[in-house]
Order: structure tokens, then C-alpha cells, then sequence
């Protein structure tokens, strides 16, 4: 089945191998200074002499491990152009007018200031075909203000257009329309089922340690799926070959450290950790404060060894821990904890030159306990407890094969060993933690195997073209997943594009609409439990001009869902029977929307502005009485600015600006009093909801400023950073609710009431780096 | 590092939101006299709940029980209509009702349920629930109260779920559950002193038990209402339920 399905594949591009001597050229493109791989290089092929103003003969570009191929080049004598932002362009000479045999050609790039004025080559072949993908700019990330004092990955995408942003204690990514669960995180290739502190101020990735991002906001390529809406690929740091260096931050409320350098010629490491330790902070100087209380701690390493030129073997992992409860002021008790391991073994090879495979070993435990409402046995409204373990093992084969030098063939196969431990109930008690008859079991195997072929044209046309087969558990779910993606070059630089795609996702979070702590419940599919599906079609336009100073896109997007699953309302949750899935309730999903994004990519001062215009909507039979309604995050006017100055060398400037539509609440537009039916009782005043959602938020908007300047102490580079959080103090709503309270003649009185979280918050601190 | 944190909280005018809609109750049980029909509008928060300023006096109301006995009903006071004669209620019958007020106008039509008939009690030992197998008729649905003797008979506060006779020939059965007595009544000491008391309501009374809870006052930031209550009573900016149901006699379970 796998050779067929490769010869068809192969069939299906039509071009005709020649007869003609051919050889090929293959390497690793390094980081001259720390050796790391450099992902994503463009590496433009001149033949006989190097014109700039003309196009190259071809071009390619390095994959996720900085490898490249070159394959079937004819006798010639080649100029190889490598170019990749932040460093000096290297320009190598091939002289192939009589080849005997392949050729190996490694390339280490020096790594240059930028702000000094980039060399940069203009190819004209540099790619520009992947559809609603966004590289993530590690170097621009690390100017900008922040909360904490460090900058993270997952405050810089939501200033991305599609990115929705929730509530400030809400986690996880919503990419257009879609809930967090619905996003594939990869970390080094391992699924992260929680990737994010609380509120998005940090995601589970320390900034130091991550060495590439790649954020695919819909209709993603084959190579990935078991999600519906989005991928967020986060590849690690090796660690330097230079030498043993570390970087230090202390802070009031969060710390962070990391450390990386050889252990042998042939092998680095790397290591990063940080805690935030705002309970403590808030215990001592903030007593009387509503804020949740809040801590986390989270380690990232990663050894890398080279075994040989064509084979590298590495071992990452990373620990995250996050804990929040109710403050003492708080009358609602709460404490909610998260934990995610995640270890990865990972052997690359290069097989005859242009074939490259990548094994994987994943082991994941996820566990999330959500309690809400402690206080013995007394079940209110608001009581809630899960305490959901998951633990994967998943086995990875993947093959790279650049056949030709306008064809790239992607395939692999994974094997998931799902174990699900599923502990709930409507209320905590101690003793589920301990009953063994508590809660649920639930083994499940996931099968995938993918093929994609990446393919160039004449006239600028590129496509991506393949599928997915997936097999899900003991009720033997299969599904084939069709992909499709193409770019056209329309003008020299502007660029059409669409994609269309059909996305399966077997695990769920049940999520409950009446409560806005996190209480995340991921379930499998069963028998009566069916995997979620969607289809997604994107169509934009790119374009770049100003020697592509400036970037310019726009970009609309539908997706359909079907199988969404939520609780129903008033789910009766019993710890000591199986009828969990009888409270769940299946509904329907739609998004839709348009982004644009404006961007200046370089020089001293570099920025975008995306705006986003968005509607998402969700239909459940048995919520908001069978009628459509907006989940919380559709917020139908999204805008971001982000930008960073560089005053002098050493000296930085940056801001962040958002506006966003309220979020969605329910508000009662009146009172009334109703006598519970079939239950002897009183007369209860109770609230008119009316549907689901209809009500927002005033707008949200936040104004924050950074500044960075760095000093050369001895051998110790020193990053002292201002930061100043929400400048104009804007009273951002955080939840809108009623409260009852009393009067002067002892009356009842419901009020609506609102409360904001953060207020302006200037912060300062220091970071070392030896 | 400097830093200071103030969170913010601000009691708002909620005026405009403020909408007035129409509330309907009325419970009417086999083997009584009709109780009338109460007939309120909402209040805006912000206000005291005063039922003098919620009560309805203005409304046309009357109620036709098996499509032919029609039988007004008069205002009498704290927005309670009532016929002017003792009226007794029967299971089997179906009463309708017919209201307007201004330019609004509402209608209900419920059955008045059998008492419930148990071919079965029991206890589950696992679950620490009771249950009972109930006869049952069409356009009903069934739902129980556990109750434990304590001193005093204490009763669940509500049902746990509601179980219906769709799709079942009519003299089928159904099964029904209490939720789990709570843990303090789990305990061997009430051995002997549990008990269940089942209920048959006209079988609007489903969606009305599903939906109902997201009107509670919450009073709490982290939570909030769910949504619109599926109501039997039909009409524009109506609410209410207009609704017959039965009680069994109280079962000895465990």
C-alpha cells in the first residue's frame, strides 16, 4: 500500500527523468558561532556566473533541520547563494562540469548585527508559497515589552491577525474560531497538550530555548493533523559549540535561567528554566487582592549529539507546572493545577543524499486538576471537579525525499498509545483521589500514515498536494484526510494563494459554558462519542515591496465544524458511574473571516498592524435552546500593532497596542421570581439569561512599553529592560456578573458588577548573560 | 523590579439592557383544586424585588380543559388569577390556557399526569442512588426525589435527571434515578432510613429541567448563566410554565 501509494504520487507529477549524468548536493547549514542548525535558509543556484537583477536557474531552501538538497544537477559550474536573515550572506562555487559523484557541502553562516544594515541578497526565488503560515522572528520577539520582564512566544502571536485573544485568565491559542484544543503544539515533535501559563502570560516554551516557530493558522499540509484548525511547531535549541554560556534573570515576581555549551566535540546541550511566583508576591504586599493567586515553573533541555555527517541523534524534554487558587479574600474557593512532561528521541539520517528520514520516540503525561467549589460534600451551581491523566506514546518515521529540484516528497507514519485516566465529579472530595472505582480508564491506539508532495511549475505555480490516513481506537474510526495548497505568482511580487483541507480530531475538550476558570476535560472518541471534523478553505494574497522591506497581506478563511462536543447544561457528573458521555452534547461550528497584515520586516525599526475581521458561531441542540450563539472569544474586530525601535546599538524601544470587540458574556436584562417545579419551596428570584452570549464586553484595548539596553561588563552581556504594562491604566474587563447587595433597609438589590485584573503595572529588571 | 497591582471593581447601570417580559406559573396537580395562575413581568436589576411592582392586574386569562369547559379567570391579588369557583384538577385532562394582555398575547397547554405506578424500587449500592421502575403514559415524563430520614424527612433539593417515554409503546416502563444521596447520608447509620418519591409531569417538563439552572443567580465572577430557560409557555416576551404533574407516595429504597 505505502509503495503504491509513493509510485502513484510520483506518477501523478508527471515529469520524466533524464538519461544525463547527474549529481547532487547536499549539506547542513550551520550558525557559525553556536553551530545551531539555521532552519529555513533560501539557497539560490546561479549557473556559470551570478546576476542579481536576473533570476537565479532555481532555488531551495533548507528544511527543519537546516538540510538541503540540490538533486539532479546537470554539468555545470554553479554559484550557490545562501541567504538567511540576521546573517552574512555566503556565496560558494561549484564547479561541476565534470562530476564524479555527489557532493556534500556543509555551510556555516556568520551571524551579523542587523541593525548595521543587512546585506541582503534579493532572490527572487525565495519561497513564498506556504499558505496562512507565519516564521515567527525570534530576534524582533525579544524586543518587545512585556508583563513579567521576559517576552514570550505566545504574547507575540496574539498580536498575529486570526489569533483571538480570551479572557486574562483563559489559556491556550484560539486561531480563528477555533477553542485551544484544536491547535496541533509540536515540541521538537511532541504533541503539548497544554502549552501555556495562565492568561497566555507565558507559554510552556522558556523564549531562550526556542530555536524556530512555525505557526500554520488553517488548511495545513498533511504532514500534520489530529487537530482541526491550527499547527504551532516549536523546534528547540541545541545549544552553542562555542562555549559554556548562561543567562540569569531575577525578578520580583519570576525568575529565569538558562545555560547551554559543548559536551564533546561532537555533542551540546542545553538547558532553561523559569518560575513566576506571583503568590507569594501578591500573599505578601497585595493581601486583600481578587487576582487569583498564581505560580508556575517550567524547565526546557535538550542534548544533541552529531554521530556522523549524515546521522544526529537528541534527546529533549521539558516539565511544566502551574498552579492557581482562589485568594484569601476570594469567597469562592478554587485551586487548579496543570502538569505537562514531554521526552523526545530523535535520530535523524541522510540516506543516498537526498533522502532524509527522521525517527521519533514520544513519551507525554498531561494531567490537569481542576477543583472549583471546594467545601466538603455541598454541591452549589459552581462545584466542579476533573482531574483528567493522559499519558502518549507515540512512534514517529518520517521521509524527506527531494527527487527533483522543483519536487519535494514528504510521507511517514505515527503510532499513538493513548491512556486516559479520567477523574470527575460535581464536586472534590479526597477520597477520588484515592477510590479506585472513581472515574474512567480509557486505552486507545491512533494510527496516521501522510504523503505530500511539494511541487514547483513553470510561471511561478506552486502546489502542495497529499492526504492523511488516519485510524483511531477500539471503535475503528478511519478517515482519509485530503489536502491541497497552492500559490500563484501573479506579479513579480505578488503572489495568490489558497488551500483547502479536511481535518479530523479524535481527542476533545469538553470544556463547560458556565465557568471561565479553566476545567479542562480531553476525552476520546468512542462509540457514542464521534471525531470532530472540519474543512477549511483559505484564499489570500501576499505581496512585497520596497525590496521587500514591506509585506502586505490579505487573507480570508471558512471553516465548517461538525462534532463539537461541550457539557450539557446542568451536567449531572458522577465520579462512581460511566454516564459522563450522556453530559456531553454534540453541536456544529462555523468560522469565517478576513485578515490583513501590514509588515516592515527590517532595518531599525520594524512593526506590523493585522487587523482582523471575524465571526464564529456554534450551534448545539440542546444549548441556548437549539439556537445559534458566539462563543466568548468571537470578537468581531481585532487589531495589533506591534514595533520595536533600535535607537543605537545598544539601546531598544517597542510597543504593543490592541484593540479588540468585548468578549461575549450573558447578561440577564431583568429579574423575576419563579417557584422551582415539583419541589416544594419558596418563591426564588432568579435572572432572565435570555441566549447565550449576547451581550460583550466594552472593547479591549492596552497600550504597553519596553525598553532594552544592553551593557558589556567584563565578559558578562547585561539586558536591563523597563517595561511599562497597560500605560493609560484601561480598565479591561476581565467578567461582568450580578451580585446581590443589601440596601440601607436591608433590601436585596441585584447589581451588575465588573472587574478588571491588571491595571497599569510598570515593571523593571535585569538579565545576565555570561 | 517595581510593582503594583490594584485590580479594579465598579458596580454598572445596566438600564439599557432591561427588557420586560411576561412570567407565567402555575402547578397543577390531579386530585386538588385548581390553583390559578400567577402572572408577573420582570424587573430590571439595580431594584429591590418588589412583587407589588412586578404583579400583573391588567390580563385577559382564562382556561379551557379538554377543549370544552372554558373558564375565566379574575385577578385577586399579588398577580394570582383565579376561576371564581373551587376547581377540581383530574388526572388525564388537558388545560389549556389563554392570555392577553395590550398587544401580547400567550398560550399553554399542558397535561395533568397520572400518579406515578411503580412496578419497582431500588438502591444502588455503587452509585448510592435510588431508582424505580415507573408505568408509563403517553406525553409524560418521570423524574425522583431521594429522600433520608434524618429526625426529619430531608428530600434532594432537586431532581437529577428526567426520564421519558419516547418512543415507547404506551404501558411500556421507564427507569428513574435520584441523584447520589450525599455523602453524609451514605453512611451505615442511615441504613433503613432511605427513601425515594417519584414524580410524572406533563412532558414539556424535560427541556424546562435541562435548561432551568442557567437562571440562577450566580454571584460569581468565574461563572456565569447558560442561556435562555426552555419554557412551555408560547408567546412574544413570555416566559413561565403551565404545567400538570403528579407525586408518587414516599418508597422505603435502603
Amino acid at each position: 500500500m505505502y509503495i503504491i501509494l509513493v509510485l502513484i504520487f510520483l506518477g501523478f507529477s508527471g515529469i520524466s527523468f533524464s538519461q544525463e549524468k547527474e549529481f547532487t548536493i547536499t549539506g547542513f547549514i550551520y550558525d557559525s558561532v553556536t553551530g545551531e542548525n539555521l532552519i529555513g535558509t533560501n539557497i539560490l543556484v546561479y549557473k556559470d556566473s551570478i546576476d542579481l537583477n536576473s533570476n537565479p536557474a532555481f532555488g531551495s531552501a533548507a528544511n527543519n533541520y537546516g538540510y538541503y538538497v540540490l538533486p539532479r544537477l546537470k554539468k555545470a559550474r554553479y554559484f550557490l547563494i545562501y541567504r538567511h536573515i540576521g546573517y552574512k550572506t555566503a556565496i560558494k562555487e561549484i564547479d561541476a562540469s565534470n562530476p564524479e559523484t555527489n557532493t556534500n557541502l556543509n555551510v556555516q553562516l556568520e551571524p551579523e548585527d542587523i541593525r548595521l544594515g543587512e546585506i541582503i541578497v534579493e532572490g527572487k526565488k525565495t519561497d513564498r508559497s506556504t499558505v496562512s503560515t507565519i516564521d515567527v522572528n525570534s530576534e524582533f520577539l525579544s524586543k518587545l515589552p512585556s508583563f513579567s520582564g521576559e517576552v514570550d512566544l505566545f504574547r507575540l502571536i496574539q498580536l498575529l491577525p486570526g489569533i483571538n485573544k480570551s479572557s486574562e485568565l483563559s489559556n491556550g491559542l484560539y486561531v480563528r474560531g477555533g477553542s485551544p484544543d484544536q491547535t496541533l503544539t509540536l515540541v521538537d515533535g511532541s504533541i503539548v497538550y497544554n502549552p501555556s501559563h495562565i492568561g497566555n502570560i507565558a507559554s510552556t516554551f522558556n523564549s531562550n530555548a526556542i530555536r524556530d516557530v512555525k505557526l500554520i493558522k488553517g488548511a495545513f499540509p498533511a504532514e500534520y493533523g489530529g487537530r482541526l484548525s491550527s499547527v504551532l511547531d516549536v523546534k528547540l535549541r541545541s545549544g552553542t559549540k562555542e562555549k559554556e554560556t548562561g543567562t540569569i534573570g531575577l525578578g520580583f515576581i519570576n525568575s529565569f535561567f538558562s545555560l547551554e555549551g559543548p559536551l564533546k566535540s561532537s555533542s551540546t546541550f542545553m538547558v532553561a528554566g523559569r518560575w513566576m511566583y506571583y503568590d507569594a508576591w501578591q500573599k505578601t504586599f497585595n493581601k486583600g487582592s481578587s487576582v487569583p493567586q498564581y505560580r508556575f515553573f517550567d524547565i526546557n533541555g535538550k542534548v544533541n549529539y552529531i554521530l556522523s555527517e549524515t546521522s544526529a541523534f537528541s534527546i529533549s524534554g521539558m516539565y511544566s507546572s502551574d498552579k492557581m487558587y482562589n485568594p484569601a479574600a476570594d469567597d469562592i474557593l478554587y485551586d487548579i493545577e496543570w502538569k505537562n512532561i514531554n521526552l523526545s528521541l530523535n535520530w535523524i539520517q541522510i540516506n543516498t543524499g537526498s533522502v532524509f528520514l527522521n525517527s521519533t520516540l514520544n513519551y507525554i503525561n498531561y494531567n490537569f486538576s481542576s477543583k472549583i467549589g471546594i467545601g466538603g460534600n455541598s454541591v452549589s451551581s459552581s462545584s466542579y471537579y476533573s482531574n483528567p491523566d493522559l499519558k502518549d506514546i507515540t512512534i514517529k518515521q518520517t521521509a524527506e525525499i527531494k527527487w527533483d529540484i522543483n519536487q519535494i516528497f514528504k510521507t511517514g507514519f505515527e503510532i499513538s498509545f493513548h491512556n486516559y485516566d479520567l477523574l470527575y465529579n460535581e464536586y472534590y472530595d479526597a477520597g477520588f483521589d484515592t477510590d479506585p472505582y472513581a472515574g474512567q480508564n480509557i486505552n486507545s491506539i491512533e494510527n496516521a500514515f501522510y504523503f505530500q508532495n511539494e511541487s514547483e511549475f513553470f510561471s511561478g505555480l506552486k502546489t502542495n498536494i497529499g492526504g492523511r490516513i488516519f485510524y483511531f481506537g477500539e471503535n475503528k474510526y478511519l478517515n482519509f484526510e485530503p489536502r491541497f495548497s497552492l500559490s500563484y505568482q501573479i506579479l513579480d511580487n505578488i503572489y495568490l494563494k489558497g488551500a483547502a483541507a479536511l481535518a479530523n480530531q479524535y481527542l476533545h475538550l469538553i470544556s463547560k459554558n458556565d465557568i471561565t476558570l479553566p476545567t479542562d476535560l480531553w476525552y476520546p472518541s468512542t462509540k457514542k462519542i464521534k471525531p470532530s471534523k472540519s474543512v477549511q478553505y483559505v484564499f489570500g494574497m501576499d505581496s512585497y515591496f520596497e525590496d521587500e522591506i514591506y509585506q502586505a497581506s490579505i487573507e480570508g478563511y471558512y471553516r465548517d465544524m461538525k462534532n463539537l462536543y461541550e457539557y450539557k447544561n446542568s451536567p449531572k457528573i458522577n465520579a462512581l458511574d460511566n454516564s459522563i458521555e450522556d453530559q456531553f452534547t454534540a453541536g456544529t461550528g462555523e468560522a469565517y473571516g478576513v485578515e490583513l497584515f501590514v509588515q516592515k520586516r527590517k532595518g531599525n525599526f520594524k512593526g506590523w498592524i493585522g487587523y482582523t475581521l471575524s465571526w464564529t458561531k456554534r450551534k448545539f441542540s440542546e444549548l441556548n435552546a437549539g439556537k445559534i450563539f458566539y462563543p466568548k472569544y468571537d470578537r468581531r474586530n481585532d487589531l495589533s500593532v506591534a514595533a520595536s525601535y533600535d535607537v543605537m546599538d545598544n539601546l531598544s524601544l517597542s510597543l504593543t497596542f490592541t484593540y479588540a470587540t468585548g468578549l461575549r458574556y450573558t447578561l440577564p436584562p431583568g429579574q423575576y421570581i419563579f417557584n422551582p417545579i415539583g419541589v416544594s419551596g419558596n418563591d426564588e428570584i432568579l435572572l432572565d439569561y435570555g441566549e447565550i452570549n449576547a451581550s460583550k464586553f466594552p472593547p479591549y484595548h492596552r497600550l504597553d512599553l519596553g525598553a532594552n539596553y544592553n551593557i558589556k561588563l567584563n565578559k558578562a552581556d547585561i539586558n536591563i529592560f523597563v517595561n511599562l504594562y497597560n500605560l493609560y491604566n484601561r480598565k479591561n474587563a476581565f467578567a461582568q456578573y450580578v451580585v446581590y447587595n443589601e440596601d440601607n433597609e436591608g433590601n436585596k438589590i441585584a447589581q451588575l458588577k465588573r472587574i478588571s485584573l491588571f491595571p497599569f503595572i510598570p515593571a523593571a529588571g535585569v538579565s545576565i548573560t555570561f | 523590579m517595581i510593582i503594583t497591582s490594584c485590580e479594579n471593581e465598579e458596580l454598572l447601570s445596566v438600564d439599557s439592557a432591561y427588557k420586560e417580559l411576561l412570567v407565567v406559573q402555575s402547578e397543577i396537580i390531579p386530585g386538588s383544586i385548581f390553583p390559578g395562575v400567577r402572572l408577573t413581568k420582570t424587573l430590571p436589576l439595580g431594584i429591590p424585588y418588589d412583587i407589588n411592582l412586578s404583579e400583573i392586574k391588567d390580563a385577559t386569562i382564562y382556561i379551557r380543559i379538554d377543549s370544552i369547559k372554558i373558564i375565566p379567570l379574575h385577578y385577586t391579588t399579588e398577580g394570582l388569577y383565579l376561576p371564581l369557583y373551587d376547581l377540581p384538577v383530574s388526572s388525564g385532562e388537558y388545560f389549556e390556557l389563554f392570555g392577553e394582555r395590550g398587544d401580547q398575547t400567550f398560550y399553554a397547554k399542558t397535561k395533568i399526569p397520572y400518579q406515578p405506578n411503580l412496578e419497582n424500587v431500588f438502591f444502588d449500592i455503587s452509585g448510592f442512588y435510588a431508582g424505580a421502575v415507573v408505568n408509563s403514559y403517553s406525553n409524560e415524563c418521570y423524574a425522583a426525589l431521594w429522600k433520608v430520614d434524618a429526625g426529619t424527612l430531608i428530600s434532594a433539593d432537586d431532581f437529577f435527571q428526567v426520564s421519558t417515554s419516547n418512543g415507547q409503546v404506551p404501558g411500556g416502563t421507564v427507569s428513574v434515578r435520584t441523584a447520589s444521596y450525599p455523602l453524609e447520608y451514605q453512611t451505615n447509620i442511615y441504613n433503613g432510613k432511605r427513601y425515594i418519591q417519584v414524580f410524572s409531569f406533563d412532558e414539556s417538563f424535560e427541556k424546562y429541567f435541562t435548561t432551568k439552572s442557567g437562571n440562577q443567580v450566580i454571584n460569581n465572577p468565574y461563572v456565569q448563566g447558560t442561556g435562555s430557560t426552555d419554557w412551555n409557555v408560547e408567546g412574544r416576551d413570555v416566559v413561565g410554565m403551565f404545567i400538570g404533574y403528579a407525586r408518587s407516595d414516599i418508597h422505603f429504597v435502603n
